[in-house]
């Protein structure tokens, strides 16, 4: 075999050495003019990708770097380069007929629909054809360099696609979406809803642009925590609103941390809750009101009660319907305080019990579950005539005795439990009444009205367990 | 029940707008041995006042019709007539303390009788 033309420099070389150059109009590789030698020679030096296009039929060299444009393409050397790029053709081959007029042509990212794997995809290329020139100095070829930039360009379309994306989210959204400095003090960028603030741009004072003076120190606590914790937070303020009135926000921001974990800027949004803030006063007006009148109602029963009964002899039973009617009063302050969805326990307990036990001898343990209207109601009348009972016979009717209050959620199986323990110690000798009165048939109702009540009338003092499915008792219905 | 026929008994203003109420409370001060006087507003309440001598007592609903409300009324009779003991009462949800005027005692509605005629026994004592 003859020396190698080209060195086997590397493989293209190696590939262009050993093609069978005689099966084409260029002939032989010996017999390659000069001109055509040298411009291989230089491309198969270059690591830009590179290709020679030669002589009429557009016989097709390229060096190494070339190869990954072709993709799965078989080899194009010795190829017509028409036919390697036939699915492009009618883009490139003006631009390859202009070459070889003589006109160089460079194109920007240029757009090619190609297959090279299989399947048609769109890819980017920068290129230049230039012409080249024979031993004799007429155009008989050209040079395509090229460098493939498809990724860079569909990571760009994708970068402005993703921004679009957010513009439209922005655009969209009901929030007020911001950027601020690190210290949270300069509002840098305002974007998405315009509420009807003063603050319809960017603003380096917005704190004193938009919220109000009296709030200031509780808000500069939260962003001052904020920005030590670097961590996201949010917080209902009140914000100034344009025509001199108030109006309600919940705002959000999340920390933009750098590398070394400090804050570079804050990312916000705010939304406009002054409806709600408006609906759940007015909630809270019709709610005192309720109450009002509801006690006020309970109050004129108690007087057509006691007015009705004022010529009755026996007072205890008067007295009795009128403490168990402000017992049922005074559970009804509890509930008034979560809008009659559940009552705190142990404010239960103590309303009920403020008059009756003296806080120094009830002892009460237990965690302190939310109960519902209708359980809260029946606890209530319950512990009345618990505490009733104590103080006439029981463990408050001298002066040493105590209760003892206890309660707990059981785990049985798959439902919870609550029960609930009244313990009377250290009292007079009890044993169970002779008759029972509608207060022991209150009692025996339980904490649901459906029972599950045991009284033991104890050695040391009466007792009552009463169990219910925690469930139950928590309906807010 | 029944009515002490004391000469000289102390005199306890009742000011409540609700007719029923207000029977209940007179019922409760005539109870305790006072001799009730009845008000259907703050400016009936200050004619009375204005009038008589003889009341040691005040006993007044905090929603009355009228210019003063019983909060009102009650800073007015502790400028006014400083001897004069105050009780409030109201349906609506616990006052604050701060909401109630110095030298009053304030029960919610419904209240107990006992309480109040202990309450007031208790303030006869008080008056001079």
């Amino acid at each position: 075999m003859a020396d190698y033309v080209f060195g086997g420099q590397n493989n293209s070389a190696k590939v262009i050495d050993e093609f069978d150059w005689s099966r084409t109009s260029l002939g032989p590789i010996e017999t390659w003019p000069i001109s055509l030698r040298t411009v291989v020679d230089m491309m198969l030096a270059s690591q830009f990708p590179q290709a020679v296009v030669w002589g009429p039929e557009l016989i097709t060299i390229h060096n190494d770097a070339f190869v990954p444009i072709l993709g799965d393409k078989a080899s194009a050397i010795g190829r017509s380069f028409r036919d390697v790029w036939a699915e492009a053709w009618s883009l490139i081959g003006p631009i390859a007929e202009r070459a070889y007029a003589g006109e160089s042509t460079f194109i920007e990212n240029y757009p090619l629909l190609i297959d090279r794997h299989g399947y048609e995809e769109q890819t980017y290329f920068p290129f230049c054809y230039s012409p080249l020139k024979g031993d004799d100095g007429k155009i008989v070829g050209m040079i395509d360099t090229v460098v493939e930039t498809t990724e860079t360009v569909l990571g760009q379309q994708r970068l402005r696609e993703s921004e679009q994306r957010f513009r439209a989210f922005t655009a969209a959204t009901n929030d007020m979406i911001f950027r601020m400095s690190s210290d949270l003090k300069e509002m840098q960028q305002l974007d998405g809803r315009r509420l009807s603030t003063p603050l319809d741009q960017p603003s380096i004072d917005w704190r004193n642009e938009y919220l109000l003076p009296d709030d200031m120190p509780q808000i500069e606590a939260v962003i001052a925590k904020a920005i030590a914790d670097k961590k996201p937070f949010e917080f209902e303020h009140r914000v100034r609103r344009k025509e001199r009135t108030v109006g309600f926000m919940l705002s959000r921001a999340v920390p933009v941390l750098d590398g070394d974990g400090e804050v570079t800027e804050w990312f916000g949004a705010a939304t406009d809750i002054t409806d709600r803030k408006t609906t759940e006063q007015l909630q809270g007006v019709i709610n005192r009101e309720m109450s009002h009148r509801l006690k006020n109602t309970l109050a004129m029963v108690q007087a057509i009660a006691v007015q009705t009964l004022r010529p009755v002899q026996d007072r205890e039973p008067v007295e009795a319907l009128e403490k168990r009617i402000q017992a049922l009063s005074s559970a009804h302050d509890i509930l008034f305080d979560r809008y009659w969805q559940t009552a705190p326990i142990k404010s239960l307990i103590a309303s009920t019990l403020q008059r009756l036990v003296p806080s120094e001898r009830l002892d009460a343990e237990g965690p302190d579950i939310q109960i519902g209207p209708k359980g809260a109601l029946s606890l209530s009348l319950v512990l009345h005539e618990l505490a009733t009972n104590a103080v006439k016979y029981g463990a408050l009717s001298n002066d040493v005795g105590r209760v003892k209050l206890s309660w707990h959620v059981d785990n049985l199986g798959e439902e919870k439990h609550f029960r609930f323990i009244w313990k009377e110690c250290d009292g007079p000798p009890v044993k169970p009444p002779s008759q029972k009165g509608f207060g022991s048939k209150l009692i025996r109702m339980g904490l649901i009205g459906t029972g599950g009540v045991e009284t033991s009338y104890e050695a040391d003092g009466f007792r009552a367990e009463m169990t219910a499915g925690l469930h139950q008792i928590q309906h807010t219905e | 029940m029944g009515q002490l026929k004391q000469p000289n008994r102390q005199a306890v203003l009742v000011v409540e707008d609700e007719p029923l109420l207000r029977m209940m409370a007179m019922d409760v001060v005539e109870d305790a041995g006072f001799e009730p006087v009845e008000a259907r507003d703050a400016d009936e309440a200050i004619k009375i006042l204005e009038a008589r001598t003889d009341i040691t007592i005040v006993f007044t609903d905090v929603d009355i019709p009228g210019s003063m409300n019983g909060l009102k009324l009650a800073a007015a009779i502790g400028d006014r007539w400083p001897p004069i003991e105050i009780i409030i009462t109201s349906g609506h949800f616990r006052l604050n303390d701060s909401s109630i005027p110095a030298r009053t005692v304030f029960f919610p509605k419904p209240y107990d009788h006992a309480e109040i005629v202990v309450t007031l026994r208790w303030m006869a004592t008080q008056s001079p």
